[in-house]
């Protein structure tokens, strides 16, 4: 499985990870648009809330589910890693743009 | 992919604390043999397994495909397929995605047993336990690999279904090294063609009954 493809499955093993962290994301983003001096507070919670999330998220999924994506060809590293990646670079891409909203209006 | 491959597990220590429950076992499987694990409950067959998949990491583990020397431990599970002994299908998933993720066609599950023409679609709570230990297994055992692990796959099903199994792991091995352990072992021993026994965290190769009866597993 390709490295594209493993992040497009992400979709089915973070599922979680992705929706509680884009609920976060859109609203540092909105914080940010209205008042980019905001900017340091939302990456201080983002990064606080990644370790919250991870531990949240693997108390409360089954570990068996681990292994239908290892055997896919999934590394236990990338079925932990991957979600929060993806996640961390939608967050840095969406804080430049919400800036550049927030500095042009 | 050779035609015939080899699989050595060898050197697995693994241990909880102070509690040792790997002490050096080893493993081995090839192409159109399968391969028996049996031992007592909690002597580590599983464990053995998922630190083969990587899921737990031992303090030390070998593995080693056909005379290959060098081994991607991360990525084991795109040359080996593991059943484990719960569901492991994600609830969220339909049998009809799982199998497409895993490139193996539904309709031959279909052929297999016809029940599962209504199960497609259907969400996984919605089937029951036996069901669902039946389209696993058939999944893993269809699944294009050089191996496959399953733990107890003869666990909750009925006994017309584990003969039907039991025919399925015998076509499959043709293709591939099929490693099983289940607590039924009469019928583990009726498929397999080499004979683990773990006890104490050490691996013991079984010849018949006898050597079951001598190192503790059974009785009489």
């Amino acid at each position: 499985m390709t490295f594209l493809g493993k992040i497009r499955l992400s979709k089915k093993f973070g599922g979680s990870v992705y929706l509680v962290s884009a609920i976060l994301t859109l609203s540092a983003a909105g914080c940010v648009i209205a008042n980019t001096g905001l900017l340091p507070i939302c990456i201080i919670i983002k990064l606080i809330s990644i370790p919250l999330i991870f531990l949240l998220n693997n108390s409360l999924s089954k570990q068996q589910d681990m292994y239908f994506y290892l055997n896919l060809g999934i590394s236990r590293n990338e079925y932990h890693i991957i979600p929060y990646a993806v996640d961390l670079a939608a967050f840095v891409i969406l804080m430049i743009i919400a800036c550049a909203i927030g500095n042009a209006i | 992919m050779q035609s015939e491959n080899t699989l050595l597990v060898d050197s697995v220590t693994l241990s909880f604390g102070a509690k040792q429950v790997l002490n050096g076992a080893y493993i081995t499987a090839r192409t159109g043999r399968v391969t028996g694990v049996l031992g007592r409950n909690g002597t580590g067959k599983s464990c053995l397994f998922k630190c083969i998949m990587g899921g737990i990491k031992p303090q030390n583990i070998f593995i080693r495909f056909n005379e290959e020397r060098e081994t991607d431990y991360h990525h084991i599970g795109n040359r080996i397929k593991y059943l484990p002994q719960q569901v492991f299908i994600p609830s969220s998933m339909t049998f009809g995605e799982a199998f497409d993720l895993y490139g193996v066609d539904y309709e031959g599950l279909i052929a297999f047993d016809t029940k599962f023409y209504s199960y497609r679609n259907r969400p996984l709570f919605e089937l029951s336990g036996g069901a669902i230990r039946i389209a696993e297994t058939y999944l893993i055992l269809k699944t294009k690999a050089e191996f496959c692990i399953l733990d107890e796959p003869f666990s909750n099903i009925a006994p017309k279904y584990v003969e039907k199994m039991q025919r399925l792991i015998d076509e499959q091995k043709a293709t591939k090294g099929i490693i099983i352990s289940d607590h039924l072992y009469e019928s583990v021993m009726e498929s397999t063609d080499d004979m683990f026994l773990l006890s104490d965290g050490y691996t013991f190769p079984i010849k018949d009954c006898e050597d079951l009866i001598r190192l503790g597993y059974l009785l009489r």
